[in-house]
């Protein structure tokens, strides 16, 4: 698919939804600052889920991925303090640490070109890879990737899912720097744009 | 101000949001925008909530007991913060740990040379970080006073102040070899600040290069200084990461060509 499809209409419903989680999580996250571990054990189990999700699909190797989603929800706790709504939501900072602090790790881990070469087999994004906990929660985000190319969703997937940066996604793709450069800027603003209800 | 692209900045902006920029100058260039530019910074927030919608379709459920593992981690850093700012964890081994080398086996044990300073709550940031400063580097701790009293926002300054506002930063620093001048490095979970302190002039055909090496990487370069005071600011950097100063020709090398004249390593 080379053409973009159309952008699904903005949808209140899940903007409402969204609103409501930020305020809920941002409220968990004052108490926590506050030392409050009931808070952090609500905070948790909303947000564990998708931290060892980005932790493990990023690092594959499971007990290294474990080990790092931990160390993320604890750093959530003890950021807490620091946490400024105008920064972004809640959800977004959980998600934006535990992917930084995975792609972190795997590069020091591992050299980038045997990250390269042994690439597991290609990810789809189709929802029997992992049980996923809430299949409503991922209806949005699926519609809007099914508004990009296919080569800039699976540029940017590339890029996030497997926490590659720029020129190891090129070289993946067998693609020139410029060309995945270009995608994936594209990709992820059209993504944005759609997500936003524009 | 040179003119960026709208492509470049995109390039960065998105990059930076994606964890996909190339390299640590990248990202320390991608860092200035934000600070240079709101709006750039308002960007990246948005990029990072769509990543973020991303990151949900992966979800999977955590490992059992897994919560009651995060409580007790939290339990174990809140006993470690309760050392006052100074003195060093107990059960550090007493040589410097070199870059690449198993880190030691107490996982909340500080290696040589690392400050681990965790702020109580309700200390205001900008007297904890002072004290800090003050107690890691005297000589830093006198320029940090003074600008208190000018009241000069010098970018870096409130940089190096706001990282280390925040819970969990950490100092590290070490005298040179020479005895002359000192390099600190502020590190937190949004970039790490190198900081070099009255060095002495390297002369017309030298010049001081910064590295970072990871563990098991090669040297990456994080930029080149002079003589006297310097900031400069790379990407946040993992735990056991070697920052290290080196006095190399004019013009700067790709790799270092001399043993480091000082190094200090993350914590």
């Amino acid at each position: 698919m080379t053409e973009h499809n159309a952008c699904p209409l903005p949808d209140p419903r899940f903007r409402s939804l969204r609103a409501t989680e930020a305020e809920e999580l941002g409220v968990l996250v004052e108490r926590c600052a506050a030392g409050d571990r009931e808070a952090f054990a609500e905070l948790y189990k909303v947000v564990a889920p998708i931290v060892h999700g980005v932790c493990r699909r990023v690092m594959v190797d499971r007990g290294l991925a474990e080990e790092t989603a931990q160390d993320v929800m604890v750093e959530l706790w003890s950021k807490s303090a620091g946490y400024r709504p105008e920064r972004g939501t809640v959800f977004a900072w959980a998600a934006t640490v535990a992917h930084r602090r995975s792609v972190d790790r795997v590069r020091s881990e591992v050299s980038r070109r045997r990250r390269e070469a042994a690439l597991p087999e290609e990810r789809e994004l189709d929802g029997t890879d992992e049980a996923l906990l809430r299949e409503e929660d991922g209806r949005r985000v699926r519609d809007c990737l099914e508004t990009l190319t296919e080569l800039e969703s699976q540029a940017v997937v590339h890029a996030y899912y497997d926490g590659l940066s720029y020129t190891e996604v090129a070289t993946r793709l067998a693609s020139p720097l410029p060309t995945v450069k270009s995608r994936i800027r594209s990709g992820l603003i059209r993504l944005r744009g759609c997500l936003e209800g524009n | 101000m040179s003119a960026m692209s709208n492509e470049r900045r995109d390039e960065l902006l998105v990059g930076l949001a994606l964890d996909a920029l190339d390299t640590p100058e990248e990202v320390a260039e991608a860092r200035r925008l934000l600070h240079q530019d709101p709006t750039a910074a308002a960007e990246v927030t948005r990029f990072r909530e769509a990543a973020a919608e991303l990151a949900r379709l992966s979800a999977v459920p955590p490992p059992a007991g897994g919560l009651d593992d995060a409580l007790r981690r939290i339990d174990a850093l809140e006993e470690g913060a309760d050392a006052s700012p100074g003195s060093a964890q107990p059960g550090s081994s007493s040589a410097p740990p070199e870059a690449g080398t198993a880190r030691a086996e107490d996982p909340t044990a500080v290696p040589e040379g690392v400050l681990a300073f965790r702020p109580r709550r309700r200390l205001a940031p900008w007297i904890a970080a002072a004290a800090a400063i003050a107690i890691a580097v005297p000589s830093i701790g006198l320029a940090v006073a003074q600008h208190q009293r000018a009241a000069v926002a010098e970018a870096g300054t409130a940089r190096i102040m706001e990282l280390l506002s925040q819970p969990g930063a950490k100092l590290s620093s070490a005298t040179l070899a020479s005895g002359q001048g000192s390099l600190i490095v502020v590190s937190g979970g949004n970039g790490t600040d190198i900081i070099t302190r009255e060095l002495p002039d390297a002369g017309t055909d030298r010049t001081y290069q910064l590295w970072t090496i990871q563990a098991g990487g090669d040297p990456v370069s994080a930029g080149l200084v002079g003589g006297g005071d310097a900031v400069n600011s790379a990407g946040s950097q993992s735990a056991g990461t070697v920052v290290a100063i080196t006095l190399e020709p004019a013009g700067g090398s790709q790799q270092p060509t001399q043993k480091p004249i000082a190094a200090v390593t993350l914590g």
